[in-house]
């Protein structure tokens, strides 16, 4: 009981709350002006809902896409200075962005097939807090990635290993259909971890060749900072993926240092 | 004034993108201080005026016609403002010295600010910032409209599309575990 009444003498009075949610919020701010980019941010959306409005009586409706973030201006900005640095006109390449509130890294992947469109996606402390360099790497990866693998001997080469893919499917139903799972199964799963593993070797060859190409458009010492900071940021920087280098090899290969090599300086600067 | 910017909206509603842009032009700068105001992050706040826009070039057809346009624009922005908030989870998301000067100071005048002042303020908000993350999501809406954009109640129960009673009880509701929690975090 006595606890209680404590307890209930120690709430904030009613005034001193509202005190500190006014502090919170603050008061009414002056006009904040956007620069002119994200009107052209915003006009640009307008012609997609007015097209999709337009092609809505004889189109199948799909179901809902998940929403994309708007891409901020600064990115935007960045986007478009490396652009022109690689030589891309802006209307031929395309950025999206997307948060992932639950991730801890951000993704960066470039088409291969399609429009030449890069797809970044952000954790959402990355996306308040990213340095200069660190957003160059990633847009200048995928910019490069996309132009690797867009080459007609990669595509190629990617076009021939769905094709055995779909054939090793095919095979296997093939053999089902006449009671011979026993042979199917196995050519079929010969086929499909031999087009992962070249899948996942070609990616990563791309990856390399898109590393040189991000070095030749940013500059080596950007480009070294932006992949150590990327690396401080993630938790696990020499993890590989599935047709993805890991930042330390990455680093190793850009800079010519591994990840402790920045982890010691830092220390040692300490 | 009114006149032209009723041309201008009437213009809109028919699809002429220019006379969104000359409307955007005319109101985008208040929308942003009002979004920047309720989620202290620039970036999210400028998604935030580009999505409300966007949401209203949608629904501009349907703009009833001598309506003033920048309430009915404000009421579309804090309701998105509040979903968008919602769903990316800011809440739960520390509040940086960066996020604190951006939504307080105007540019180029943070010379003036004592370092020690602005930790203060930053430690102070995050005490807050932290209670509002144990409220409801109702809870949370009423108390950001009600401090975060000075809305008075019935405002309120127009953008959230409560009756009156509800924004009324809820906030005393909010108001009262917040008071709670506050006090928590102090001991």
């Amino acid at each position: 009981m006595n606890e209680h009444n404590i307890s209930q003498n120690k709430q904030a009075e009613p005034g001193d709350m509202e005190q500190r949610l006014s502090a919170y919020y603050g008061p009414p701010l002056p006009e904040q002006s956007l620069p002119p980019a994200s009107w052209h941010a915003v006009h640009h959306r307008l012609g997609v809902h007015a097209s999709a409005r337009c092609r809505r009586g004889f189109r199948l409706r799909l179901p809902r896409k998940r929403l994309r973030a708007f891409v901020p201006t600064a990115m935007q900005d960045a986007f478009a200075r490396i652009a022109s640095e690689a030589g891309i006109p802006s209307t031929q390449a395309r950025l999206r962005y997307r948060l992932a509130p639950r991730s801890h890294e951000p993704v960066v992947r470039g088409s291969w097939l399609a429009r030449r469109t890069i797809r970044l996606t952000l954790p959402l402390d990355a996306a308040t807090n990213m340095e200069r360099d660190e957003l160059d790497v990633l847009l200048a990866t995928g910019l490069a990635r996309s132009t690797c693998s867009r080459k007609l001997a990669s595509r190629l080469t990617r076009l021939l290993l769905v094709g055995l893919m779909l054939l090793a499917g095919i095979a296997l139903i093939v053999c089902w259909m006449h009671h011979l799972p026993l042979v199917g199964a196995p050519v079929a799963l010969a086929l499909w971890a031999v087009v992962a593993w070249r899948w996942h070797a070609q990616a990563r060859s791309i990856a390399f060749r898109a590393d040189s190409l991000m070095v030749r458009w940013l500059g080596r010492g950007p480009a070294c900072s932006g992949l150590h900071a990327l690396a401080a940021r993630s938790r696990a920087p020499r993890r590989r993926r599935w047709g993805e280098p890991s930042l330390a090899e990455r680093i190793e290969r850009v800079c010519g240092t591994g990840v402790e090599a920045r982890e010691n300086r830092l220390t040692l600067v300490g | 004034m009114t006149t032209c910017e009723d041309t201008l909206i009437e213009r809109a509603a028919h699809r002429d993108q220019e006379a969104f842009r000359q409307l955007w032009e005319a109101h985008h700068a208040t929308a942003m201080a009002a979004a920047l105001r309720l989620c202290h992050q620039r970036a999210l706040a400028e998604e935030i005026t580009q999505g409300a826009f966007l949401l209203a070039w949608r629904g501009l057809p349907r703009f009833k016609k001598g309506c003033p346009f920048r309430p009915w624009l404000m009421r579309i922005l804090y309701r998105h403002a509040l979903d968008v908030m919602e769903k990316q989870r800011t809440y739960l998301r520390p509040l940086s010295l960066d996020d604190v000067l951006a939504s307080e100071v105007p540019t180029g005048s943070h010379d003036h600010l004592e370092q020690g002042d602005v930790q203060e303020r930053v430690a102070e908000r995050e005490v807050v910032r932290r209670a509002l993350a144990q409220l409801s999501t109702e809870q949370r809406r009423v108390i950001a409209l009600r401090y975060g954009a000075d809305l008075t109640e019935v405002d309120i129960a127009q953008v959230l599309g409560w009756p009156v009673g509800t924004v009324k009880s809820r906030l005393n509701r909010a108001r009262a575990r917040l008071r709670v929690l506050l006090s928590e975090e102090e001991r």
